[in-house]
């Protein structure tokens, strides 16, 4: 080994430095600094005896070659990576900056072993979550409060039809791609997860750049630091335009509107030409055809009630987008309705003063609590309709369990499952009627997320309970 | 009393019929104009179809459904012309899908009524009618333009 001239001050210096020092030319090491055989095990005889080419791993040899030439050529090498061999048969990663003075390589390495490793096992992490992305056709994205910045994963982009390689988006980019029916009811809801610091649940349509529309679902939920305070949002969506269930979801919901509009029509002319005729003509038939022609108006008025509760009830049965509601203010909303039949029948909706938030959506908890009064009232018997609304929290702490307690005609413990089934009758009821307002409230509740079931014995009422998930800081103990 | 003007867009006939006995029934003093679709109430509205002459109705009863021209598109051109856009547009649908109704509520309909909910004789459409004229003050008609 040569001495290096002037380096005896130094010499404490390269000693203490983590980094690795050497002089070489284009071939071996001329000189090391003591860390090298820390580092490898080699003695520094070992190192510089031979070309250093041996020590480099073969897959590193040609760059190694080509970077010793450059400096050759007098260029700096900056941050070149390689890897060397230890005693041990083990491969460290160094980082190398040189600089050629005098026909000499000037070297300084830094063991980036661990960096390395750790960069790589980013990156296979990083290409196992675009493969769960991808396989689920399921993106992330995050806002960044702080610095008020955007990420999309890739599938993101896929899923909006951009290409991450052109297109950097905004906030007002994500909320551009919603589909105008959707827009200002997912902004609602995004900025309320912020406002509130409450996770969200939503499906929305997403429209690409050529027109092209996905269906998503999408949950997310704020992103705190250590300190408790609020610094993003993480949202997650999933493609589900392509899931057979969506699909399927969207044949109903074609078959419920051409039910409801297309198909109810003309049963409507039907029901405005006998009206018409029965007002404005004399009808020329005998007491039998008088008769006959009541019962057609009357299968008609039949008919249009089938087709109208047969449509609510395949639209019952269509994926919900849950929030928080009050189950107070559902009830009050229905008993605006229904009240004024209660009091007409001189019954009456008794309802607990502290009902709970529930995870549900309104308009169909609304149609639930209208649908079982509305049996309450038309089970009644012969004595007025009395409901009493109560509720408990259901052990386990996720559910409360709503109660709807009547004084009515009741059912036979061994219907209480098929009372729920559609189009059934028990008992008396009113013939008008097309039996499927209980099977849409289990087709509602079974939508949520809940559970419904009932008790009773003939003569001596009914009870209905609906038991649905809690809202998130609905304020009552877990 | 001023004799109110009614368009009526619909391509159900029957229907057209039983709003016409309707406002009959109730004494309305009202004109009654049909179109059977979108695109035919814009021309009547425009003055472009010779037909017999009628007064610039300032409220229209709207359905959805319709061929060539549906609802929400005439709502689109109806807002989207200067001279048309004052009047007063009243959904009366059959339709009682809840996505329409908030449709037709972006679009800034007067209201949404379906006819199912209008009585059987449709009176109840009668009704409102007849309250909205005595209550409302509408715009002149000087303001419909050329």
């Amino acid at each position: 080994m040569e001495e290096l001239p002037e380096s005896h001050d130094l010499a404490p210096f390269f000693a203490l430095s983590q980094d690795l020092m050497a002089v070489a030319n284009t071939e071996r090491f001329l000189w090391l600094s003591p860390r090298w055989s820390e580092l490898l095990g080699w003695t520094d005889e070992e190192l510089s005896s031979g070309p250093f080419l041996q020590f480099v791993h073969p897959d590193d040899a040609a760059a190694t070659v080509e970077a010793a030439a450059e400096l050759n050529r007098g260029k700096l090498v900056v941050q070149f990576q390689n890897r060397y061999r230890c005693r041990d048969g083990q491969y460290r990663w160094l980082e190398w900056n040189a600089s050629p003075r005098d026909g000499r390589l000037y070297c300084v390495a830094r063991d980036v072993t661990e960096r390395v490793r750790v960069e790589e096992r980013l990156r296979h992490r990083a290409e196992l979550v675009a493969l769960a992305e991808d396989i689920f056709h399921t993106g992330h994205w995050y806002i960044d409060l702080v610095d008020d910045d955007v990420f999309w994963s890739p599938e993101i982009y896929r899923i909006h039809g951009r290409d991450p390689a052109t297109f950097s988006p905004s906030l007002a980019d994500g909320i551009d791609a919603y589909h105008p029916e959707d827009r200002n009811r997912v902004t609602e809801l995004v900025n309320r997860a912020i406002d509130q610091q409450v996770a969200f649940e939503f499906e929305l349509r997403i429209v690409r750049p050529t027109g092209e529309v996905r269906r998503v679902h999408s949950v997310g939920r704020p992103h705190h630091d250590r300190t408790g305070a609020m610094i993003g949002i993480l949202g997650v969506f999933q493609d589900i335009t392509d899931d057979p269930r969506v699909r399927r979801v969207e044949q109903l919901e074609q078959f419920a509107y051409v039910a409801g509009h297309d198909l109810r029509s003309p049963i409507r002319t039907i029901r405005n030409i006998i009206t018409i005729l029965e007002e404005d003509y004399e009808l020329p038939w005998d007491d039998e055809g008088q008769a006959l022609w009541g019962r057609m108006s009357g299968a008609i008025d039949r008919l249009d009630r089938l087709v109208k509760d047969l449509a609510s009830y395949t639209r019952a049965g269509i994926v919900p987008t849950p929030s928080k509601v009050s189950t107070q203010q559902v009830l009050a909303w229905v008993l605006n309705e229904l009240g004024p039949r209660f009091e007409a029948a001189s019954g009456s909706v008794d309802v607990a003063d502290d009902l709970p938030l529930v995870r549900a959506e309104g308009s169909r908890l609304g149609q639930v609590v209208l649908n079982l009064l509305d049996n309450a009232l038309q089970y009644s018997g012969a004595r007025p309709p009395r409901v009493s609304v109560g509720w408990e929290a259901d052990p386990g702490g996720k559910t409360v369990t709503l109660s709807f307690r009547d004084q009515g005609i009741g059912f036979d413990p061994s219907d209480a499952e098929r009372i729920f089934e559609p189009f059934r009758r028990l008992g008396l009821a009113d013939p008008q009627r097309t039996g499927i307002g209980l099977a849409i409230v289990r087709q509602l509740v079974e939508g949520m997320g809940g559970q419904v079931w009932a008790t009773g014995r003939p003569g001596e009422g009914a009870t209905f309970f609906v038991r649905l998930d809690r809202a998130p800081g609905d304020g009552l103990p877990r | 009393m001023t004799r109110h003007h009614l368009l009526m867009v619909d391509d159900d006939e029957v229907d057209a019929i039983m709003v016409k006995r309707a406002l009959r029934r109730a004494g309305l003093d009202a004109s009654l104009v049909t179109a059977a679709n979108g695109h035919e109430a814009i021309s009547r509205l425009r003055g472009q179809v010779e037909r017999e002459p009628f007064d610039k109705p300032f409220v229209i009863l709207l359905d959805l459904n319709m061929p060539r021209m549906n609802g929400f598109e005439f709502l689109g051109e109806l807002r989207g012309d200067i001279h048309l856009k004052h009047h007063v547009v009243f959904v009366f649908t059959s339709s009682e899908d809840e996505r329409d109704r908030d449709r037709a509520y972006r679009q800034h309909v007067a209201g949404f009524i379906t006819k199912s909910n209008a009585g059987r004789g449709f009176e109840r459409l009668a009704d409102l009618l007849r309250a909205y004229w005595t209550t409302v003050e509408l715009p002149p008609a000087a303001l419909g333009g050329a």
